[in-house]
């Protein structure tokens, strides 16, 4: 009789255990249970962050353990794409504001107000030749010259080359060192423009200035102002050497070099005339 | 059997389980592998305490589990399922077959183990769509470790429960 109450008793006991297994698992909502199980962590939190933060342990597994190994990697990726580009998005912005402060400071400059400035990247170099991340539609066009864009020496802005060939989006331009361009340019103490070559060295020469004009090493060498084109003179080069001609014993031979290092430039502006 | 001294065993061990227990673990790199106290007191009681004693310490372990040491979190009952469940089934093979030796309670222990977390994690599967945790540390390593750990902790903690060898229920029809 006793043996058959005890196990009565362990029958019930079991049910009734298994029962309210049953109701936490399947008819306690979610979030009570969670409340519960945080309301643990939160009574017995001094201890429990005696061994190293268990509540943020906690925190960390409940979310390793919702979300598939799967889900976490694409997860991670998403976050990873999410930071790349908005560490790119930054350096955009940064860029852009740049090139405004520096456009802005070139327009202020006196006489290149009317100028319309088109910056642009350089893409390529080959020998004396320059490839311009900016084309047609950006209103670039064949003739126009191209001026150094340097944020330390704003101020010393120089003429690097001319426009030579224009596509949709690119262009390229003829340096002041290419041979096969001939740009007009003034000298101090000259009243007529002369032609300065390339000489493909990275050098330039102008010819044909009589020997009666005082040219010394270090004179500016300004591209002369073209209407439509460069409403002002702006320098491009300097005189290295200053020699009579070997041809023409009286006229100087005069070597010149651009002022702007070429070899490290990165970004130009081209300046295209403002439409009246 | 003394509740008022298994509250505060339960409440100890599960404080310990869920954050001193860290530091046990093996290797350090790895948190989940760690002896899992409450499998182990539940073996403790399975197989000792009385058969009424045991369920309800069982169902109650399950309980602790649950709350401090999910299988997922926002979810209760499947550690109290199957801690109910096979600390009861223990707890009946006891009268039969009793683990006395310690290769023998290491072995109960680990196979518990495995059993109580196969159990939870489909238990677990009923509610949630995906049960996303480590089958092998849940399953194998876990377990062992408290197979190792477990026997040298009876003592200490029959000792507190003034719960030497075997309950006075058993029937001494055999001995594993």
């Amino acid at each position: 009789m006793t043996k058959r109450r005890a196990s009565q008793s362990k029958g019930m006991l079991f049910t009734g255990g298994m029962l309210v297994g049953l109701i936490f698992l399947f008819l306690v909502p979610r979030d009570a249970s969670g409340r519960l199980q945080l309301a643990y962590a939160r009574v017995f939190r001094w201890p429990l962050t005696l061994g190293g933060g268990v509540v943020r342990v906690s925190h960390t597994t409940s979310q390793a353990r919702t979300v598939s190994p799967k889900e976490h990697a694409e997860a991670l990726q998403a976050v990873q794409q999410l930071r790349n580009q908005s560490a790119n998005l930054q350096a955009q912005l940064q860029e852009a504001t740049r090139q405004i402060e520096l456009l802005t400071r070139l327009k202020a400059r006196p006489g290149l107000e009317r100028m319309q400035p088109i910056p642009a990247k350089v893409i390529m170099r080959v020998q004396d030749e320059l490839t311009i991340g900016q084309g047609l539609e950006s209103g670039v066009a064949v003739g126009q010259y191209v001026l150094s864009l340097t944020e330390a020496r704003i101020d010393e802005q120089s003429v690097i080359g001319v426009v030579s060939a224009v596509y949709a989006k690119v262009a390229t331009v003829k340096l002041l060192t290419d041979p096969t361009l001939r740009l007009p340019v003034g000298l101090a103490g000259l009243s007529v423009p002369k032609l300065m070559v390339g000489r493909g060295d990275g050098t330039a020469r102008i010819t044909l200035v009589p020997r009666e004009h005082t040219i010394r090493a270090g004179d500016a060498v300004y591209a002369e102002k073209r209407p439509g084109i460069l409403d002002v003179p702006v320098i491009a080069a300097e005189v290295v050497q200053c020699r009579p001609d070997t041809k023409d014993p009286l006229m100087w031979d005069i070597s010149v070099r651009p002022v702007c290092d070429l070899a490290t430039l990165s970004d130009v502006v081209v300046m295209k005339a403002s439409a009246p | 059997m003394r509740w008022f001294r298994f509250a505060v065993l339960v409440l100890v061990a599960s404080l310990l389980q869920t954050g001193l227990i860290r530091v046990l673990a093996v290797p350090p790199s790895r948190p989940d592998i760690r002896p899992d106290l409450l499998l182990i007191l539940l073996v403790f009681f399975a197989s000792r305490a009385k058969s009424t004693d045991a369920i309800l310490a069982s169902f109650a372990l399950g309980f602790a589990a649950d709350l401090s040491n999910p299988i997922l979190t926002r979810l209760m009952g499947p550690r109290i399922i199957s801690f109910g469940l096979f600390g009861s089934l223990l707890s009946d093979l006891s009268s039969t077959i009793s683990p006395r030796r310690m290769t023998h309670l290491a072995l109960t222990i680990f196979l518990m183990g495995s059993l109580t977390t196969g159990l939870s994690y489909l238990l677990a599967l009923l509610r949630a769509e995906t049960v996303v945790t480590a089958w092998r540390t849940g399953l194998l390593w876990q377990p062992l470790y408290s197979a190792i750990v477990g026997p040298f902790l009876f003592l200490p903690v029959g000792w507190w429960m003034r719960m030497y060898g075997k309950g006075p229920r058993r029937r001494r029809r055999g001995r594993l």
